[in-house]
């Protein structure tokens, strides 16, 4: 039996949700998750197992690793799993970097999984020349966005051995927790919130977001709520700039909550808002398509490209544009019609962003072979 | 006794209406600081039919009077050049087409030279699927520049990922006479001028595949289902795709509706403008988009794609326009609906429009080239 191996750092609800929407697809394939540690550096989630695949941690949250080593126990279980074809995120780390051309050395199929973009940082021509020279181990990858294909494109991967549809979920996952119907049924459109899910650091550019919605309240007579999910280092500072503009009871601060009640929350929400000033992807745009839930995204995300089209199932804008995401926040909590037809956009794009495209791009590239 | 002006070249191809807006602005300002000199290689664009009003305090020159611009070779073309630039005995030059052989090799014989040589550049990173090997090339071939003038966003951000963060930089790369067009219109500026009900639709593009004009004529065959009175579409430009065009607008049977009006010199543009409700112009690929300055000198939205340059410059999506993916026709449909339909939204936007519009009128080219020198 074949094996395919996935490789993250933890694996958090949506890994799951890909690997699982792998070994359902590929029943004749041996499925075996790897993570480094039992939780995430980055996010508060409940780690999560499958139950369609096999997963295992490579260490136990305690001890420390080198590079060599990481890269040696990632080698070593890439091996005893028997896997043929390996899934690497996180390609910027030495020790992944080292793993990938060993793996490859070992004539294994090492493919890469992105969603970086050229506009997300300042790029440097010399550290991006580097960076071609470093992709070389990986034959294929699957990407987040048009944008990060045409980054690994411009790196030096054949667009033939590109896929999309790296960042995806269980659409059945989300309704089945949301434990409403997709808008536009399920909650009445008067009792909805507005709904930011986000850590609270500065790319995620939250303060234009609260700005934005200060300026909604200040033209509406019976504003509605702005509920925001997640932690983060700017806690205190979002907290007091609130303060500052009145806005304390229309704004709540839910904290870092776990997949099952942001999808509760989704199933109440009119429109998610997401207008950082760099997102390589933006999970929750596809969360809340799931729920039929119309998003105002700025162009920096990466889910912009295959999952948001403007007037159809949201609005794009920029990520300095305070008084057009008022604008659009001030249409969508008075007008029905539209809003109703927006959320009734949200279903095409719902089906492609659910981890069965993610389980087609894996099939594509190891059948290929 | 009075001192030398000191003396700065400009070098396009071939100058239209914007680049004489840009230098004639230019030579006011600094006359008594500058001697401005343009230099075009021939009195016809190689892409544009328009025909440039005269240099006005500023002297043109044609390197190659009466040629056609293809029938240039590249030796006869880099000898001119270079020989007209060493013997200007100017103190700077600020170059065009960077890519171009001849502007290579020139760039960086000035540069050795120890002439300060600026680069014009408005590429973006996102303007083709580019290859890392050919970037660095072109780092290459960019060093001579001691700076940039460019506009805001990806264009700058493009150059800093070629030149570094070091390399100086300046806006205003893009601009034209706001008060040259409102003078050409001979109408106020929306929402003035022309009432909201009698205003068409207007693209004013070149017919080529880069400007995306199947997508738009899908788009407006949505929106004509979807309201009462559709207004008109009026196309202004020439180029490969007319007899293509042509024969989508008779399958979509919109002939009755939709008006092909050719290319047309700035005043027809002006006029054109005038009468507009909206600039619809949905490009798969565009640097800048400078008919987008001219409809917001006119105060008229504008519903672009997002591969427009001018969008970090000019247009904020529910400020004075509409921002839509170059593959979502049924997204411009809706806002060409919502501009028809919604009179106050459109009188909104219009007076949006006049937000960020000095930062593409000539002074603002002034300020970035002086920045520079």
């Amino acid at each position: 039996m074949t094996c395919i191996m996935f490789f993250w750092e933890n694996f958090g609800p949506t890994h799951v949700d890909r690997c699982d929407a792998v070994a359902r697809a590929m029943p004749r394939k041996s499925i075996v998750g790897i993570e480094l540690n039992p939780a995430s550096t980055t996010y508060a989630w409940t780690p999560e197992t499958g139950q369609h695949f096999t997963k295992r941690t490579l260490r136990d949250g305690k001890s420390h690793w080198g590079a060599l080593r990481t890269a040696f126990e990632l080698v070593r279980a890439s091996v005893n799993a028997g896997a043929k074809h390996v899934f690497l995120c996180h390609y910027n780390e030495p020790s992944v970097q080292i793993a990938a051309m060993l793996m490859r050395l070992m004539r294994k199929r090492v493919y890469l999984l992105l969603d970086s973009k050229f506009d997300d940082r300042p790029r440097s021509i010399w550290r991006e020349a580097l960076k071609a020279a470093w992709i070389w181990p990986y034959v294929g990858a699957i990407v987040g966005s048009r944008r990060s294909r045409q980054y690994l494109s411009f790196l030096g991967l054949s667009n033939a051995r590109i896929e999309n549809y790296y960042d995806t979920i269980s659409v059945e996952r989300i309704r089945r927790a949301a434990g409403v119907p997709p808008a536009p049924d399920g909650v009445d459109f008067h009792d909805r919130h507005f709904t930011i899910v986000s850590r609270l650091v500065a790319k995620k550019n939250l303060f234009v977001a609260v700005d934005a919605f200060a300026l909604y309240v200040s033209r509406t007579n019976h504003p509605r709520r702005l509920r925001i999910f997640g932690d983060g280092g700017l806690d205190q500072e979002l907290r007091d700039h609130v303060r500052e503009l009145n806005l304390t009871e229309f704004v709540t601060f839910e904290g870092f909550q776990q997949a099952d009640a942001v999808s509760q929350a989704l199933g109440s929400t009119l429109v998610l808002i997401q207008s950082s000033s760099e997102e390589q992807f933006g999970f929750a745009i596809v969360e809340a398509l799931a729920m039929g839930v119309p998003v105002i995204v700025s162009d920096n995300c990466g889910a912009r490209d295959e999952f948001v089209r403007s007037g159809v199932n949201g609005f794009v804008i920029q990520s300095d544009n305070v008084e057009g995401i008022a604008f659009f926040l001030g249409r969508l909590a008075s007008d029905q019609l539209l809003w109703e037809r927006l959320s009734a956009g949200t279903g095409a794009f719902a089906a492609e962003a659910d981890a069965i495209s993610f389980a087609h791009s894996v099939g594509r590239l190891t059948e290929s072979v | 006794m009075p001192t030398r002006l000191r003396k700065v070249v400009f070098l396009w191809e071939n100058f239209g209406p914007m680049h004489v807006d840009r230098l004639s602005a230019l030579a006011r300002a600094v006359a008594d600081q500058w001697e401005i000199v343009g230099v075009q290689w021939t009195g016809k664009s190689t892409t544009y039919d328009w025909v440039a009003p005269d240099a006005k305090n500023f002297s043109l020159v044609t390197l190659f009077p009466d040629a056609a611009p293809a029938s240039i070779g590249f030796r006869r073309k880099l000898w001119r050049t270079l020989s007209f630039c060493l013997k200007s005995k100017a103190d700077a030059f600020f170059f065009s087409h960077y890519n171009d052989p001849v502007v290579i090799i020139t760039s960086a014989i000035l540069a050795l030279t120890n002439k300060r040589v600026f680069g014009l550049l408005l590429s973006k990173f996102d303007d083709y699927d580019r290859k890392i090997r050919w970037e660095v090339f072109k780092s290459l071939i960019l060093l001579p520049y001691a700076g940039f003038l460019t506009n805001r966003g990806r264009s700058e951000e493009y150059i800093r990922f070629l030149r570094g963060n070091k390399v100086p930089i300046a806006y205003g790369h893009n601009t034209l006479s706001v008060g040259e067009i409102r003078s050409l219109a001979g109408a106020a500026p929306a929402p003035g001028g022309a009432p909201h009900a009698e205003r068409h639709f207007t693209a004013i593009t070149r017919l080529v595949p880069k400007k995306n004009l199947a997508v738009l004529l899908d788009a407006y065959a949505l929106y004509r289902q979807a309201v009462a009175a559709p207004r008109p579409l009026h196309i202004c430009g020439s180029g490969e795709l007319e007899a293509e065009l042509r024969a989508k607008i008779a399958a979509l049977n919109l002939g009755d509706l939709v008006v092909l009006r050719g290319f047309l010199q700035r005043p027809e543009i002006a006029h054109e403008l005038a009468q507009s409700l909206a600039l619809v112009l949905p490009s798969i690929e565009e640097q800048f988009g400078n008919v987008i300055i001219e409809a917001q000198a006119m105060g008229v939205p504008t519903i672009i794609s997002h591969n427009c340059g001018a969008l970090e410059t000019l247009v904020r999506s529910g400020v004075n326009g509409f921002v839509v993916e170059p593959d979502n026709p049924a997204g411009l449909a809706f806002f060409m609906q919502w501009l028809h339909e919604d009179e106050d939204l459109w009188e909104r936007m219009a007076l949006g429009c006049a937000q960020f519009l000095p930062r593409a009128d000539t002074p603002a080219f002034v300020d970035g080239v002086m920045k520079l020198l």
